[in-house]
């Protein structure tokens, strides 16, 4: 209980224990919009962008999830792509995910393609090799 | 519910009441065009047109003509141009090419679709509400944007 008796384990405990957030390897190539931020241009990840936010502009990188909240109007391009929001434009990927809530008008570029009852898609699909 | 509309469809529908029924069975080659159908089953190859209340394209199915149904399930090949009314399901062996109009849509993880497809209800444009979002400054860069999209 007495402060000096546990200075040994406080100094295990920050040098063992805590992890910086800037080094969890979980979060550390991840980047995530927020719903408030509108970004006018490109965005390049270079492993996984999340968006609950507006691109105006591309957006590219190896996974992509636009959330309810999250749209892009121009370019999506990833390995990945995840829509529960709305996309207006060009979505390119290999595996794109559409989920019921989403809106896509524009064009469908993709190798595997699930679409959940309840999208509203005005789009023309075209399949990759 | 909308799932619901299309479980209904499968390829488990009902026939045992063959009023209104049609069943091109599996290596048949039909063509024709067939009106007026209440369930129609394609497991063979049929050319032609198709107007069904419910049609189903089987695994082996081969489909070359369009479809106006109410609700449609592709598991199977189809080449042509589709409008239904309600619900249309593309399982994962199923390969629609054309154009289609659709209320509720289901794509399986697998399956191919390629060509114009369109939701028959009004789509609203998100453009719109960006643009109102917008600034004054950025209007030239949404402008652009704009035009490649159109």
């Amino acid at each position: 209980m007495s402060i000096f008796g546990s200075s040994d384990k406080k100094e295990n405990l920050s040098e063992d224990n805590y992890v910086f957030p800037s080094e969890k390897p979980s979060t550390s190539r991840n980047t995530f919009i927020s719903e408030d931020l509108e970004i006018q241009g490109e965005v390049f990840g270079k492993d996984y962008v999340e968006l609950a936010g507006k691109i105006i502009g591309k957006a590219k990188s190896k996974k992509i999830d636009i959330r309810q909240s999250g749209s892009i109007l121009g370019e999506v391009t990833a390995d990945i792509v995840t829509v529960e929001g709305n996309v207006e434009g060009e979505i390119i990927a290999q595996d794109l995910y559409v989920k019921s809530t989403s809106k896509i008008k524009g064009t469908i570029k993709y190798k595997n393609i699930d679409i959940q009852n309840g999208a509203i898609i005005t789009a023309e699909l075209i399949k990759t090799i | 519910m909308a799932e619901e509309i299309q479980m209904d469809n499968q390829e488990e529908s009902n026939l045992s009441n063959d009023h209104g029924t049609v069943v091109v069975g599996e290596g048949v080659r039909l063509e024709g065009r067939i009106d007026n159908a209440k369930d129609t089953q394609i497991s063979g190859t049929y050319s032609g047109t198709v107007k069904s209340d419910n049609i189903s394209v089987t695994d082996n199915g081969n489909l070359n003509g369009d479809i106006r149904a109410g609700d449609a399930t592709i598991s199977g090949k189809f080449d042509g141009d589709i409008k239904v009314d309600k619900g249309l399901l593309v399982n994962s062996s199923g390969k629609v090419k054309g154009n289609i109009e659709y209320s509720f849509l289901e794509v399986k993880f697998g399956a191919t679709v390629e060509g114009m497809i369109k939701h028959s209800g009004s789509v609203s444009s998100i453009s719109s509400n960006l643009e109102n979002s917008n600034n004054t400054e950025m209007n030239s860069l949404n402008d652009s944007s704009d035009e490649e999209i159109n």
